[in-house]
């Protein structure tokens, strides 16, 4: 995407939501449900009272009868808030409303009562007609229920009719009555359950999501621990749930005085650990704030909790409300950053939060009477916004890592798969290389088999013919001399080469014609051997050149009539035995000519670590010569 | 070889051609050949071309080839005669009867070989050998043809669902008992005499062996195309 369409898309998303959240927050602040008002067909068919008689009582004891007889009630207009009508007082208060029934209207039996704080029981014409949980000691939490009182119209007469309404509750706990409701229960039913779905239903499930959201934010702040300190808003957030139970919870943990100590703690705990986060998600210093932070959310709790139990309350607003500015301050400032940075993520997370603060302020403005008591509380609902879009961005962000890793996995692999094919060549070249040198090893082997072989024939019959011309039968001798040389030469390149007995059968095979042309009977006689291991063809070939050697001995010089070759595996000494054997002449010391003998047969042998041993043969005439071949070649 | 284990009602000359491009040799060979009253040369040819001129003109008893020929390989020559004159017997003229050139030879259907350096009677008695059904072998080839047959009979081993699609092909280049033990025996540098002797037949029957078992190479060395195609269409499954 182009830069600048990025940039107006971002300007476009940022005003949306920046209308969105003035829209929430006014709706919110202008038009939420107000259901001490009634509807149209309530207020057609039913009976608002807003004005009633009032005894203050701090006797728990006292009848309905009792109270109907006593003088000294006064009048007040309902919504009546005892901080504001009767302060400093703690017990019951008995609101008296006497009425007659209009002949156009249907006959009531039901009485709804959005507000009565903290618990409150009710009696028509001297019968109870209704009232959960207790009204002494500890008071049934039902500040923020409504009530619905359903009762037989035969109770009621014409003119007549006295509703007393009993009102338990504390001091500096926004104790009192709100206006009251007597209609058909079919019209008045419908106001209540919207009622406690707005006050109590939803802040319970405001507060569950609330303290999933937390937890789960707390787990992924570990994931980004580094990172704009998710870890305080984590713990912002279940301060929050914590905080919100008591919107709908009848009981508590603690005595109420306690609790309300706690819940006006966590306030100070909230605003503190949500600031610490702000400052953190902008990257700013601010060392002094965050510290003048701890410090106010911990001096709110040891104040709140020395001063003791109720007097504290009354100045809840006034420890709250210099925390609300800095709040809204750092949420200005969270947008600004946004806008600075094109940052949609902030964008979201600044106006969600700046719709909390706003309902929040709303909400405050409940507590300050600016708005009437029975107004739905709405900042545990803007919560959820706040963190559901945090969660978002975590998500975004753990996305975003996992994509990152996937990409750095990506590119390890194609490295890797680099690195591999890299490698694969080397390994190949050195093959090559390997190869290379076998081949010319091989070569090295044949020229020096040549030289030694069919070279030094050549030359020595070149000599030889220099001191007297030669005849036809030495020209053949040394002719022949150089082709047997050439194929031996050629069969050690056979790849069957390393079977001595095949060798061997080649040598004879080759060498068969020359004997008996000669007139010499060769007996042969061979026996399985094991394959011989470690010896090179060139160690065979160097063997066979001393067989050839011993042959040409005995045809030559000894003037043999019989040669015996014998091969045979001697396995104790885990040797192979060659013998070779003459009925000649015996071997002459030392040959003149080409260097052949004893002794260079001796010196051949002794490079190819194999033994050699020579003798007489049978009948005492004749040569033999022993070779003994280890199998495994020695080093 | 001995004359006396010849055929003797075989009183007809053998038909000979020669294809040989090197003149000493040719000569060489014609001038033994003339002057046999046993053999009788049909023609001389010096490349391929020429040599399936002639042959389309002759069937001879036996064919001396020469492998490196101007214009291609006398393979092409033997590979065309195995399959067209099976009757014709190929004997491949060599310097030195190496592995390399000997054993192609055989497996393109090849009967056997003539060394160039053979005595004038030698080169007769061997060109008689073969037209009567014998083959002379070296103990390295022999040894080689060894390492084939175990290699062939280890795959088998390995894989007998395979062996079982080429049965057929099996059987025409299956190897005997005897036959092995004539070629051990060839392997461990033993005489065509002195294997007769040890097995209690004749010389002219082990040089019978010995052929059996070049075609049965030749048999095989078609075959093994197949084989191995199928080998690997096995492995990739």
């Amino acid at each position: 995407m182009k830069p600048a369409r990025t940039d107006a898309l971002f300007v476009w998303r940022f005003s949306l939501l920046f209308m969105l959240s003035l829209l929430t927050a006014l709706l919110g602040t202008v038009n939420a449900p107000l259901h001490a008002l009634g509807n149209e067909s309530v207020r057609q068919h039913g009976y608002l009272f807003d004005h009633a008689r009032v005894l203050f009582s701090s006797n728990p004891n006292l009848a309905p009868e009792e109270v109907l007889q006593r003088s000294g009630k006064k009048t007040v207009v309902l919504p009546d808030l005892w901080d504001v009508s009767q302060q400093d007082f703690e017990g019951q208060g008995w609101y008296q409303i006497k009425f007659g029934l209009d002949p156009d209207k249907p006959k009531p039996d039901a009485l709804f009562m959005p507000k009565a704080i903290m618990n409150a029981h009710a009696y028509l014409n001297g019968h109870w007609i209704g009232g959960h949980g207790s009204l002494h000691g500890d008071v049934a939490r039902h500040w923020n229920h409504p009530y619905l009182f359903q009762f037989s119209p035969d109770l009621l007469n014409q003119n007549n009719n006295v509703l007393l309404i009993q009102v338990a509750g504390y001091k500096n706990y926004r104790s009192g009555l709100g206006r009251v409701w007597l209609g058909p229960s079919e019209l008045l039913d419908p106001l209540y359950t919207s009622s406690y779905r707005w006050q109590v239903t939803g802040s319970m499930l405001a507060t569950l999501v609330a303290f999933g959201s937390g937890i789960l934010l707390l787990v992924f702040s570990r994931v980004f621990r580094e990172q704009e300190g998710f870890f305080f808003l984590s713990l912002a957030v279940i301060v929050f749930a914590l905080r919100n139970t008591g919107y709908f919870l009848n009981w508590t943990p603690l005595p109420h005085a306690q609790w309300g100590q706690l819940v006006h703690s966590l306030h100070a705990w909230f605003a503190c650990l949500y600031s610490l986060f702000l400052i953190q998600y902008m990257g700013l210093k601010w060392v002094w704030i965050r510290k003048a932070l701890w410090v106010y959310a911990i001096g709110v709790t040891v104040l709140s909790f020395a001063a003791g139990s109720q007097e504290i309350l009354q100045f809840t607003v006034w420890l709250l409300l210099p925390i609300v500015p800095v709040v809204f301050i750092l949420n200005v400032m969270l947008l600004a950053h946004s806008w600075q940075h094109r940052n949609l993520e902030g964008a979201i997370l600044g106006f969600s939060s700046m719709l909390f603060v706003l309902l929040s302020i709303r909400d405050l403005a409940i507590m300050l009477n600016v708005l009437p008591v029975e107004s739905v509380l709405l900042s545990q609902y803007t919560g959820i916004l706040l963190f559901v879009s945090t969660c978002w961005i975590i998500f975004r962000r753990y996305k975003a890592l996992f994509e990152d890793l996937e990409t750095s996995n990506e590119s390890l692999n194609s490295e890797l798969a680099q690195r591999e094919q890299q490698l694969f060549r080397q390994f190949n070249l050195l093959r090559k290389i390997e190869q290379q040198r076998t081949q010319d090893d091989e070569r090295r082997r044949i020229m020096q088999d040549i030289h030694d072989g069919v070279g030094s024939s050549l030359v020595s019959a070149l000599n030889l013919s220099e001191t007297r011309p030669l005849d036809q039968e030495e020209m053949r001798n040394v002719l022949q001399e150089c082709l047997d040389d050439l194929r031996m030469a050629i069969d050690s390149l056979d790849p069957q080469s390393d079977d001595l007995l095949a060798l061997l059968g080649n040598f004879r095979w080759r060498y068969e014609r020359r004997l008996k042309a000669s007139g010499v009977t060769l007996l042969w006689s061979v026996a399985d051997i094991p394959k011989l291991e470690g010896y090179s063809s060139r160690d065979l070939f160097d063997l066979l050149r001393i067989v050839q050697e011993i042959f040409a001995n005995s045809l030559k010089h000894a003037k043999a009539s019989k040669i015996e070759l014998s091969v045979r595996w001697d396995q104790a000494n885990d040797k192979v035995l060659l013998n070779i054997s003459d009925d000649g002449i015996g071997m002459p010391a030392n040959t003149l000519g080409r260097g052949r003998g004893l002794a260079h047969m001796k010196i051949r042998a002794k490079a190819i670590r194999v033994e050699l041993y020579t003798g007489g043969g049978r009948d005492e005439r004749g040569v033999a010569v022993f070779i003994a071949i280890p199998r495994m070649r020695r080093r | 070889m001995n004359p006396r284990d010849l055929d003797p009602f075989e009183s007809k000359p053998v038909g000979v051609i020669l294809v040989e491009d090197e003149p000493t040799t040719q000569d060489h060979l014609i001038r033994v050949i003339e002057s046999s009253p046993r053999l009788k040369l049909l023609g001389v040819a010096s490349t391929v071309q020429d040599a399936y001129a002639l042959l389309f003109m002759t069937t001879p008893k036996v064919a001396l080839i020469d492998l490196g020929l101007p214009d291609s390989s006398g393979i092409e020559v033997i590979e065309w005669l195995s399959k067209n004159k099976p009757e014709t017997e190929c004997l491949v003229i060599t310097a030195f009867g190496d592995e390399d050139h000997v054993v192609r030879s055989l497996e393109a259907g090849a009967s056997g070989y003539l060394l160039k350096d053979y005595f004038n009677n030698e080169l007769i008695e061997h060109i008689l050998e073969v037209a009567n059904g014998g083959s002379p072998i070296s103990p390295l080839i022999a040894r080689q043809l060894l390492f084939k047959i175990q290699h062939e009979k280890l795959m088998e081993n390995l894989h007998l669902q395979v062996k079982a699609d080429l049965d057929e092909t099996r059987k025409a280049s299956n190897i005997t008992d005897r036959e092995l033990t004539v070629i051990q025996q060839v392997a461990r540098g033993f005489t065509a005499q002195e294997i007769a002797g040890q097995m209690g037949i004749s010389t002219h029957t082990v040089a019978t062996h010995v052929k059996r078992i070049y075609k049965k190479l030749h048999v095989h060395s078609r075959s093994e195309a197949v084989y191995e195609a199928t080998m690997l269409g096995l492995l990739d499954l």
